[in-house]
């Protein structure tokens, strides 16, 4: 290494080219070390959008009352499987190797995260056994509290990392899962759908513009 | 010129800076993650971070995780306090009206 090389090099920065830098390393972290929006609300926009829409057109008439097929829960449940795989796989690469306040906040979100899905699924064990399960609200229950806990823990993602499209995203999914209760099997896939998936959709839309605008 | 922090106003050093005060207040980033966002050279970074640590801007923890041993390095506050003023100097060097305004 040339010390003197490098000194000149320095020297001959003006204000200009200095700012240049600024800003491209300011892009440099946003692209390499935060957790883009994009890519997390377009992977389960894509899921819920397509998954609830296979749901819906498999739903038939059982004696149970309307229910979709086997296979299409199963394709349901590849793609949240797949859309959560994209979430962990990107926000590990982003995150890896910080430590600090934030790190601190995004880890207690993902026990958060982690703890309300086991008491979901805890909690649908017992509905699964009772008579409920058999009645109307069976599919209701099945998805609405699942989907509740999603938009809940969005509005407290949103509120923690001060970001407002995912806080207005998680009370959008309040909303749409509020109205989902009264649509009931099987209109209520279609309003996951459209408007859950869609607005998933809108959320990554959003976040397009807001990063165009920064840049 | 003679306004900008020699320290800071130096093409790594800048690169440097730029990166650890553009990610959020108080977090620090390993060594190598550091490097890889910074694509430079181990040598060469650790040379800039130890003029950088010398001026009192950046601090370097070392700690272990299991038996590997980590170094984070992250801005001091004093660090961030030069960042932001290089940065109004350098913003009033390109905009003097501003510059006439502010002073």
């Amino acid at each position: 290494m040339d010390p003197h090389r490098t000194t000149t090099e320095d020297d001959a920065l003006d204000p200009a080219a200095s700012l240049a830098i600024i800003d491209a390393q300011r892009a440099r972290v946003r692209d390499s070390v935060e957790v883009d929006g994009r890519i997390i609300f377009g992977a389960w926009g894509v899921a819920w959008l397509v998954g609830y829409l296979v749901l819906h057109t498999t739903t038939r008439d059982t004696a149970a009352g309307p229910s979709p097929s086997g296979w299409g829960f199963a394709v349901f449940g590849v793609l949240l499987a797949a859309a959560l795989a994209v979430t962990i796989g990107h926000v590990t690469s982003r995150t890896t190797g910080l430590r600090g306040e934030s790190s601190r906040i995004g880890a207690m979100l993902g026990i958060g995260w982690f703890v309300a899905f086991a008491t979901v699924f805890a909690v649908m064990a017992a509905i699964m056994r009772s008579d409920v399960a058999d009645g109307p609200m069976g599919g209701v229950l099945a998805n609405t509290i699942p989907c509740l806990v999603v938009g809940v823990l969005y509005l407290g993602q949103g509120a923690a990392w001060q970001e407002r499209t995912q806080f207005v995203l998680g009370a959008w999914i309040c909303v749409v899962t509020a109205a989902s209760a009264f649509v009931g099997v099987p209109g209520l896939y279609l309003v996951m759908a459209l408007a859950g998936g869609g607005g998933f959709l809108l959320g990554a839309a959003v976040e397009q513009v807001l990063r165009g605008r920064r840049s | 010129m003679s306004d900008l922090d020699p320290v800071i106003h130096a093409q790594s050093r800048l690169r440097v800076m730029a990166t650890l005060a553009a990610m959020p207040a108080d977090e620090e980033i390993t060594f190598p993650r550091l490097q890889q966002v910074l694509e430079m050279t181990a040598g060469n970074l650790s040379t800039h971070l130890r003029k950088l640590e010398d001026a009192g801007y950046v601090e370097q923890s070392k700690t272990h995780r299991g038996r590997t041993p980590v170094t984070y390095v992250g801005l001091t506050r004093p660090g961030r306090h030069a960042y932001d003023d290089y940065l109004t100097s350098l913003r009033a060097m390109l905009d003097p009206t501003r510059q006439e305004q502010t002073s």
